[in-house]
């Protein structure tokens, strides 16, 4: 493979092998080699040297490994460019010293010229937004930790440049980031960019803002997700018709917003050249046509949902390519390792048997998302008050059978600890 | 950090399957005569492989 500056441009187009079991009437199954000419959507050509009209194709299978994903490929690049010396990253970026080398005595250290004046200026915690009226329409009242989570997501002290936020389900982290953006906007606060691992993640986190009333963002979408997937098609023909019944004003607007992956180099600047907030997956991030958006929208408050799920090696190249602007990071996400001071165990146990590590975490043990990093940890902040709230019954359903705890000794470690 | 970030990548892509088998429906194709297969579920939908 021969690597350009941009890992990610595509030099090699290789076919997919497959093998098919065929099956012909009047005769019994056979096995047919052939490749895949070419995918649209979830449809795609056959190829094979045997014609298969009037046969009936049992199964279908790929060989080989699927090759690396734009962000994984994006990732081995900047580790090449870093071992080759023409990235300087380890001296020049901030947050790859403050996360994977820190110093002794644990204080961050962060350049004065790390952020903008006018942003360093602006909230610390003390200032932060006050629980919202539940008069004011499109706004949550948000209990006492969703208020010490978006006060400390508002502040612009170096010791909240990297916060991290701990919730189990149901304790309102994507109604904290809807708050957060909601409140950094009025402050007049930009560059906010959303991610999440899944689709699925920042699908909910657009509902959420559509839920508030806040719609001056734009989504950046795979084509391969968005395209005739049912995941995403449904979710969003749902969002669209709860957009529809609710705030059917903004209906047109919300349609907008979303920018698939096949028109990013042909869809215009003008079009989210004053949008403030943008939302996309991680690993959009390394899509080739980023820095189309990234320079309109330069990228200062990143916020990553699901990063529990995140194994920490996947935000090199988001260090390596935005360190520049990047001006502060929130992880939000629920991690197992945290033990929550506040929750029933039971509930604790629950959640131990529903949240989801970084994958490959249990083949390699060794692999760590964000709230593993044993000094940001520390820092993490909880968000606990509705998780009592949780209904005991229901989410005991959800265990298996014979995952349901009915001992002490079947209790995860931290729990037995904290008994 | 950096060997470590390295040897995960690797060690993340030798977990990946050697063999993918698909869900799908099939249909032929009017313009070339051969087979067009749809994928029925995304998590092992036919990829394009490409590096």
């Amino acid at each position: 493979m021969k690597y350009t500056s941009r890992f990610n441009i595509k030099l090699i187009s290789r076919r997919q092998d497959v093998r098919m079991t065929v099956h012909e009437p009047g005769s019994s199954e056979y096995v047919v080699r052939g490749h895949i000419n070419g995918v649209s959507g979830k449809s795609a050509a056959l190829s094979t040297s045997r014609a298969l009209k009037d046969k009936a194709i049992m199964t279908l299978t790929s060989i080989g490994r699927d090759d690396p994903t734009t962000a994984e490929a994006q990732r081995g690049a900047t580790v090449l460019r870093i071992l080759q010396g023409t990235h300087k990253l380890l001296d020049e970026s901030p947050w790859i010293r403050n996360i994977w080398f820190p110093s002794d005595d644990g204080i961050m250290n962060w350049p004065n010229s790390h952020a903008p004046a006018s942003q360093r200026a602006a909230a610390s915690p003390s200032h932060a937004p006050g629980v919202s009226p539940g008069g004011n329409q499109g706004r949550h009242i948000l209990n006492s930790s969703q208020q010490e989570a978006v006060n400390t997501m508002s502040s612009n002290m170096d010791s909240h440049r990297i916060t991290i936020i701990q919730g189990p389900p149901g304790t309102g982290k994507t109604s904290v980031i809807a708050a957060f953006v909601q409140y950094a906007i009025e402050q007049g606060v930009d560059g906010i960019w959303l991610v999440a691992q899944s689709n699925v993640a920042v699908k909910n986190i657009a509902e959420k803002l559509m839920d508030v009333g806040f719609v001056d963002w734009k989504l950046l979408v795979s084509k391969d997700f968005h395209f005739q997937w049912y995941v995403f098609a449904h979710l969003l023909l749902i969002l669209l018709r709860f957009i529809y019944v609710r705030h059917e004003h903004i209906y047109t607007k919300v349609q907008d917003n979303v920018i698939r992956s096949e028109h990013f180099s042909s869809v215009s600047r003008k079009t989210f050249k004053n949008c403030k907030v943008m939302l996309c997956t991680l690993s959009m991030l390394s899509n080739r046509f980023i820095h189309k958006f990234t320079s309109q929208n330069p990228m200062k408050t990143l916020v990553v949902d699901e990063a529990s799920q995140i194994e920490v090696g996947d935000y090199v190249s988001v260090f390596s390519d935005f360190h520049n602007t990047l001006c502060k990071a929130i992880f939000i996400g629920d991690d197992k390792q945290c033990i929550f001071p506040h929750i029933n165990l039971l509930v604790c146990h629950i959640y131990y048997y529903l949240i989801v590590p970084p994958y490959g975490q249990e083949d390699l043990q060794d692999l760590q998302s964000i709230f593993e990093i044993v000094h940001l940890r520390k820092l993490a902040l909880f968000l606990n008050t509705q998780c009592q709230q949780f209904s005991l019954n229901s989410a005991y359903l959800l265990i298996p059978l014979g995952c349901r705890p009915n001992a002490p000794s079947d209790r995860p470690d931290y729990i037995r600890s904290s008994l | 950090m950096i060997a470590k970030i390295a040897n995960d990548s690797l060690r993340l892509g030798q977990l990946k399957p050697t063999q993918t088998k698909h869900q799908f429906t099939t249909s032929p194709d009017g313009l070339t005569g051969q087979v067009r297969v749809t994928s029925v579920a995304y998590k092992n939908k036919i990829r394009p492989d490409q590096v």
